[in-house]
């Protein structure tokens, strides 16, 4: 129950599995308020190379800060090769900051690469998760990139893997 | 000291006036609870979504995304989420 005023936080969690191009996904939430019930929207643009990228490639595209054994890794980094003619300003829009703290370059300048950095907050340090960043750039079409961050923990033979998905997961099965 | 004794038509005028007062004090009553009633009848709960679409722009395949959407609870009455189901 949310009483009057106050708020909740729905997450949703997207599988991109081997689709291609332009995929859209509308979740529905079913509230004692009756119908019509209600929709969140999400839309990705799903690559399966993703060197090929405009206006900027992402090096590596997926962060995977899996802990093997008891050296902690606590943070990565990232590149950002700005492809195109004009100089760009990425702006984090969405992350799990509960999780990590993302660190992007103010500007990278056209055909030049910026590095970024992903910082593992301490109380994040013990607890594996299958999460994202997404940043927005400054051009004429104000692209997107999402990139997932993955952490399990290995000690020995043993994995730890994210916990279950407790929020509906819009990839589907 | 001499207390007068009220005639018959100052007791009619009293007994108007308690009745006046009566009445009052019924309609005000029947006034406060149609307000309950109709508090109760139409207080429904309302949810908003203060961003209801996210686009994720471009995302490798065989991973796993997520995002957070705030939902608010709006309405006159407590709000419960009953389901989500993907689409």
């Amino acid at each position: 129950m949310i009483a009057v005023g106050d708020s909740t936080r729905l997450e949703i969690i997207f599988d991109t599995k081997s689709y291609t191009n332009v995929v859209s996904k509308s979740p529905r939430i079913q509230t004692n308020e009756g119908p019509p019930d209600k929709f969140v929207r999400i839309n990705a643009s799903v690559v399966n190379r993703p060197d090929s990228t405009y206006p900027i490639v992402i090096k590596p595209y997926k962060l995977d800060l899996t802990q093997f054994g008891e050296k902690v890794r606590s943070e990565i980094k990232f590149t950002l090769n700005n492809v195109s003619q004009t100089d760009l300003a990425p702006q984090l829009i969405s992350s799990a900051e509960q999780f990590f703290e993302v660190v992007l370059p103010k500007v990278i300048p056209a055909g030049k690469t910026a590095e970024g950095v992903l910082k593992l907050r301490k109380n994040a340090l013990d607890k594996p998760f299958d999460k994202s960043f997404t940043l927005q750039l400054n051009d004429e079409k104000n692209s997107r990139f999402t990139i997932p961050v993955k952490r399990q923990i290995r000690s020995g033979a043993q994995v730890v893997s994210s916990p279950a998905a407790t929020t509906p997961n819009a990839g589907g099965h | 000291m001499y207390i007068q004794e009220p005639n018959q038509s100052q007791f009619r005028a009293i007994d108007e006036r308690t009745r006046n007062g009566l009445m009052k004090t019924r309609f005000m009553g029947l006034a406060m609870g149609s307000a309950l009633l109709a508090t109760s009848v139409f207080a429904a709960p309302r949810m908003t979504i203060s961003e209801a679409e996210f686009d994720f722009g471009f995302v490798p395949q065989n991973s796993s995304i997520s995002h957070v959407f705030w939902l608010h609870s709006k309405g006159d009455d407590s709000l419960r989420i009953i389901s989500v189901q993907p689409g």
